[in-house]
């Protein structure tokens, strides 16, 4: 098989925009044949049905049919974006995206780094088969827990009626929810997200340990010369898949808790189209709410990857002109 | 494998005799070295006196926070109705010991053949994703093949946007696979979330092993099996166990696609007990009591041991190295 | 939401495109159903005249306790003996019977198991099979179902408690018209069918024609459950009636040091139906002449709020009331932190749980207690369509098996369809059918949701026979002052599509009794929807309301 392609520092394969197409199909043909079945379950079960997300462009009322459902173009649209209330969830949800990527996205990775830093192997396999099942718990029961214990009538209250002090109300306070939720966030998801950072520090080479170790350098020093350089293009890859979701910051956790401190503090983008959109009999809405998701995601995406280039990161897909 | 390294270092040098090169090991890497049957990571370091009091609290503190509501989780599925009552809805310890939520959710052999359901659906869908999404990163982790752009986009695409579920129920409904358990597994096989992280791991792995492979004439296929998928075992038993969670905690799919409830998988049967007298609106002669927190505790306990029992599996690929030495081969 | 979940696409299908009220179900649900927006409350037609089926009261063999006159329920203390036979009709003629049905059980023991399901079957002369559907996720079933386009079950159970934009299109395309064979008399050939109240099967009309048969319930909207345990305690031997003592009872049954406190309410309900009753608050709509308004076009809306708002400020109310779930305020009332909540009308069965726990209720009487005002019910749990396409014969058919199921209280049939059989899923102890515990399973295949008669109450237990003693003349004192919603059954497009506005209010109601909105907030998000679609909702309901003649 000729090798004539130029690569990179990876010593990976970059530029082949001289070589013909022929010869390109006839070398990475195997590669082709591995990405078959996933391009075709994508096709199926995601490619085909999107074709359905034109109802976003509709007037769309499933129990008719399809096309008695009259086009309406970029109605929708315009309605979502016409709309004040669609503004102020697009807002929170984004203030409350910020807020999960300072406050509660390094916890995962401090956590992992505790873990690992365990020595005990019996201590540590413990710490890690408990830490995540919080994950396992519906938002239904752990906020029932936040509200059993922080809320106005929950332990924390009433320890302080006993104590003759004023009591507190973290549970209905609109100014302290943001940080509820994330509190919420971190107690439910940050053992879970453990995990993949756990899988990222087995893949560092040990022998990189042993020679550092060998140089002198100390526990500090081998954390951040071995151990974060080991684990950053993981941290890079979550940061920018994270991005990508960054309008989506949950729903059933807001939905629950949202008459509590009110709309205007817990409205994010899915509760407003829930409630814009299922309650209200509008799927067009919803649907048109997706796809905005969706172009946002995109651009957020890829305008961190460009970021993470500038950098030197490799991120989700690597600069082909370096 | 970083325990092999520990014991044969611990067998060759003794604590603090030179090593055979001659150089005097510094504290830290003898330390490596002189311990015996826990043998250290070797990437630990034994910590100051002041560390480790603050590291024991910690330790402490991340269990009780995470283990004291699952007592209260445990105790409550234990609990009379009058004992939950009595404690306003929760219970820390219980009085006395009551298996009737275990009781009411196990008789019947529903649940048992449901729990069959599951396993087969979760065992049969998570290989099945795993083989499709190894199978893809590897590919996609080969920067500049024919079409890798495109491929890569129409991967990330499927991240972004998810289709309705109408749609998908025509199809799912045209390729006859209604009320068949393929139902259940095919449509969400394939997360472009684990594709990308499993690529990414597979890109982050040292690239000169590759090459020298390739230098050597080897397929394709043949650095995938012996050198991409052992070297990425830890990513794999990660990404099996989101995958495995998935399917495990889906009942969606199970509700829309299947009529016959012999099929149905134990999420789907564990939710109507959560749901009985959670009624909707709909329902507002309150003829259908709400559910009793003990089974609803009850549910979450049931719903939580096959993922105890599988974690230890997973667990094993997260504390050892995979590269040690692989360098140098 | 974690970074690291895998992303589960169903969550983001279900907002992205269909209907769902999965999660929404405990979170929306009131304490008696509260003003729940999109129309959710009012179901059926948009008019065009039909003449409702005639009703005929099928006289008991035995003697109810307390007889009841179809509005009061029948409420009886010892089962009738011997059950009399009700059905003399054929039923099905084989083949299979399928039907799309919610189910708020778990599900039921395979039919080869199952020896209640056999012998329905039998009985029924169909092999009965269930699409079974939680509660829950019953709205996103049926419009995917429905927008599939592939073969429907004979019967379909139809959300009426969900927006249904282009109801009528709906009903012309998928469902059989039922008015030549129950219009007016003719459904006297059905007499267990005959027996169901015509309040009910007006949710059945739409387009001028009869779509579906009701499975018919209480048409009692929820009322205010006490405990006279506490209340005796503090010295009020009946709940009060008027305004004034409503407060002074407050009062006495708050006490925030022992976590005391005198009411709950689940999310957004506010004891609203106790509250529309002092108030004298139409039901939802007010029709005075042609001129048509909502509730909150009436001051006691506003007054009525201000009320609520006091009693919030003044701390009778649980802390956790705006956030609270159905079985947290369960909990809560059993245990005896709070000492009453608004509940539905048949949550008086729960009482057989707590027999230590002395029940009462208090009807909605006007701020002076001179008279009962109460919201009336739509007096259904749900409408059942036959799909469309069937043959005259098949028509027939199934309905001579919903007339079977809803064969009344004390008879032959009844015994079976809710008990099953006797020494397999029943035995009898004192002379009463007792559900064998472990057999519960075999009668999840849901037929009291195909039809059924009207309820009756049946306390077999002497230790609730005075609470229920109570609640019939409960019943009796509601049935004196019930308002009707002049719009029940009838749907507005415009409505349909825009369960935001009423949202909104709900939303701005809540933050104004928390104090986070001022009554000018409140006013304002009402006036929002007087602008903007309020004109356009009451000519189309008009226009309905004149059509249905």
């Amino acid at each position: 098989m000729a090798r004539t392609a130029v690569t990179d520092r990876h010593g990976e394969l970059v530029a082949y925009r001289s070589v013909p197409f022929v010869t390109r199909l006839r070398r990475d043909y195997p590669l082709l044949v591995m990405i078959v079945p996933a391009v075709a379950l994508m096709l199926l079960f995601i490619y085909i049905p999107l074709l359905g997300n034109v109802i976003a462009f509709m007037d769309y009322v499933p129990f008719v049919p399809f096309l008695d459902n009259g086009w309406v173009w970029f109605e929708n649209f315009e309605r979502l974006f016409a709309d004040g209330d669609f503004w102020l969830a697009l807002a929170n949800t984004l203030v409350f995206t910020a807020l999960n990527l300072l406050l509660f996205f390094p916890i995962p990775v401090m956590l992992a780094l505790f873990v690992h830093s365990l020595l005990h192997p019996w201590l540590r396999s413990f710490l890690q088969s408990v830490l995540y099942l919080p994950h396992f718990l519906s938002w239904v029961i752990v906020v029932g827990f936040f509200q059993q214990t922080l809320g106005s009538a929950g332990v924390l209250n009433q320890f302080l009626a006993q104590n003759g002090l004023d009591p507190v109300n973290l549970m209905q306070n609109p100014e302290l929810f943001k940080f509820m939720i994330v509190g919420q966030t971190v107690w439910k998801e940050a053992g879970w997200g453990t995990i993949i950072f756990l899988a990222a520090l087995t893949a560092i080479d040990d022998a990189l340990y042993e020679s550092a170790a060998m140089d002198g350098a100390g526990v500090g020093r081998r954390l951040w010369h071995i151990t974060l350089p080991g684990i950053r293009p993981i941290i890079i890859l979550m940061l920018i898949l994270r991005l990508g979701d960054a309008l989506s910051v949950g729903f059933e956790q807001f939905l629950l808790q949202r008459n509590s401190v009110g709309p205007a503090a817990a409205e994010v983008l899915d509760t407003y189209v829930y409630y814009h959109g299922v309650v209200a009999g509008n799927w067009s809405v919803g649907v048109a709410a997706g796809l905005f998701k969706g172009v946002v995601g995109l651009i957020l995406i890829l305008a961190a990857n460009k970021f993470a280039h500038l950098l030197g990161e490799d991120g989700i897909y690597k600069s082909t002109r370096r | 494998m970083r325990s092999d390294t520990a014991a044969r270092a611990s067998d060759a040098s003794p604590a603090g005799t030179p090593t055979p090169a001659g150089t005097k090991l510094t504290a830290e890497a003898t330390q490596f070295r002189t311990r015996g049957k826990y043998a250290p990571p070797i990437w630990g370091h034994r910590p100051g006196p002041l560390t480790n009091i603050l590291r024991v609290v910690a330790f402490v503190i991340l269990i009780a926070l995470v283990l004291f509501p699952f007592l209260i989780v445990v105790s409550t599925s234990l609990s009379t109705g009058q004992a939950i009552t009595d404690a306003g809805g929760l219970v820390v310890i219980p009085t006395e010991i009551s298996l009737e939520a275990y009781t009411r959710i196990l008789t019947g052999g529903v649940v048992t053949q449901s729990l069959l359901v599951s396993i087969v659906v979760t065992a049969a869908g998570t290989a099945i994703s795993l083989v499709v999404t190894v199978l893809a990163a590897y590919s996609l982790s080969r920067v500049g093949t024919l079409w890798h752009r495109g491929l890569l986009m129409t991967v990330l695409l499927t991240f972004l946007f998810a289709p309705s579920i109408i749609p998908l129920y025509v199809v799912v409904q045209g390729l006859g696979m209604l009320d068949t358990l393929w139902a259940l597994i095919l449509p969400t096989s394939l997360s472009a979330f684990n594709l990308v992280i499993v690529r990414g791991f597979i890109m982050n792995l040292p690239p000169e092993l590759f090459e020298a492979a390739r230098i050597d004439g080897a397929s394709e296929w043949w650095v995938l099996t012996r050198l991409a998928v052992p070297l990425s075992k830890s990513v794999i038993a990660v990404v099996g166990l989101f995958y495995g969670v998935t399917y495990w905690n889906a009942f969606f799919n199970a509700m829309l696609y299947l009529r016959d409830t012999s099929n149905w998988p134990l999420q789907l049967v564990l939710r109507t007990y959560v749901l009985q007298g959670a009624p909707l609106t709909l329902d507002n002669t309150g003829e259908i009591p709400p559910p009793s927190q003990a089974v609803q505790m009850a549910v979450v306990v049931i719903a939580i041991i096959p993922v105890l029992l599988v974690y230890p599996f997973v667990q094993r690929h997260l504390t050892k190295g995979v590269l040690t030495g692989a360098l140098k081969g | 939401m974690s970074d690291f979940q895998i992303p589960t696409l169903s969550r983001r299908r279900f907002l992205a495109g269909s209907a769902g009220l999965a999660v929404s179900a405990t979170v929306l649900s009131a304490c008696g159903g509260g003003d729940d927006g999109g129309g959710a409350g009012s179901s059926g037609g948009d008019g065009g005249s039909v003449e409702l089926p005639t009703f005929k009261k099928i006289e008991a063999t035995v003697m109810p306790d307390l007889p009841g006159d179809g509005i009061v329920q029948d409420v009886y203390f010892s089962y009738p003996d011997p059950p009399y036979q009700a059905v003399e009709h054929p039923t099905g003629s084989g083949g299979e019977l399928r039907a799309m049905l919610m189910t708020y059980s778990t599900p039921p023991t395979p039919m080869d198991q199952n020896s209640y399901w056999q012998r329905m079957n039998d009985d029924l002369g169909v092999t009965f099979i269930p699409d079974l559907v939680p509660a829950d996720d019953y709205v996103e079933k049926f419009s995917t179902v429905i927008a599939g386009g592939g073969e429907l079950p004979e019967i379909i159970q139809a959300p009426l408690w969900m927006p249904l934009p282009r109801m009528g299109e709906l009903i012309k395309s998928q469902f059989t018209d039922l008015t030549e064979y129950l219009s007016g008399d003719a459904v006297l050939t059905y007499p267990n069918l005959a027996n169901i109240p015509t309040a009910s099967w007006k949710n059945a009309v739409n387009q001028g024609i009869l779509w579906g048969v009701p499975i018919p319930r209480p048409q009692f909207p929820s009322v205010m459950y006490v405990r006279m345990d506490r209340s005796e305690q503090a010295g009020f031997a009946e709940f009060p009636k008027t305004q004034e003592e409503f407060l002074e009872w407050g009062e006495a049954m708050t006490d925030t040091s022992k976590q005391q406190y005198a009411f709950a309410a689940v999310q957004n309900g506010w004891m609203e139906n106790a509250v529309n009753g002092m108030y004298e608050q139409p039901n939802k709509w007010h029709l005075d002449g042609d001129t048509l308004t909502r509730e909150w076009d009436h001051p006691g809306y506003f007054d009525g709020t201000d009320f609520v708002k006091q009693v919030w400020d003044l701390g009778y109310l649980h802390p956790d009331t705006p956030g609270m779930q159905v079985s947290q305020q369960q909990t809560l009332f059993w245990n005896g932190t709070i000492a009453a909540c608004e509940n539905g009308i048949s949550a008086v069965s729960s009482a057989a749980q707590y027999p230590d726990v002395p029940l009462g209720a208090r009807a909605p009487w006007t701020k002076d207690g001179s008279k009962v005002h109460a919201m009336q019910n739509t007096g259904i749990f749900s409408v059942n369509a036959l799909k469309k396409g069937l043959e005259k014969a098949k028509v027939e058919e199934y309905l001579n098996i919903l007339d079977y199921l809803a064969a009344p209280f004390g008879s032959q049939e009844y015994t079976t369809i809710s008990f099953g059989l006797e020494g397999e899923q029943y035995t009898i102890e004192n002379g009463s059918p007792t559900p064998i515990q472990d057999k519960a399973a075999d009668l999840a295949i849901n037929l009291k949701y195909v039809a059924t008669a009207p309820q009756t109450l049946y306390a077999p237990e002497m230790a609730v026979q005075d609470t229920y003693t109570r609640f019939h003349e409960l019943q009796q004192e509601l049935a004196t002052g019930l308002v009707p919603d002049p719009c029940v059954t009838l749907r507005s497009e415009t409505l349909e599509r825009n369960g935001q506005y009423e949202q909104e209010i709900l939303d701005v109601r809540t933050g104004y009794i928390l104090g986070r909105k001022t009554l000018d907030d409140l006013k304002g998000a009402v006036q929002k929807y007087n602008d903007e679609i309020g004109a356009e909702v009451n000519a189309e309901m008009m226009a309905a309301i004149e059509a249905r003649g």
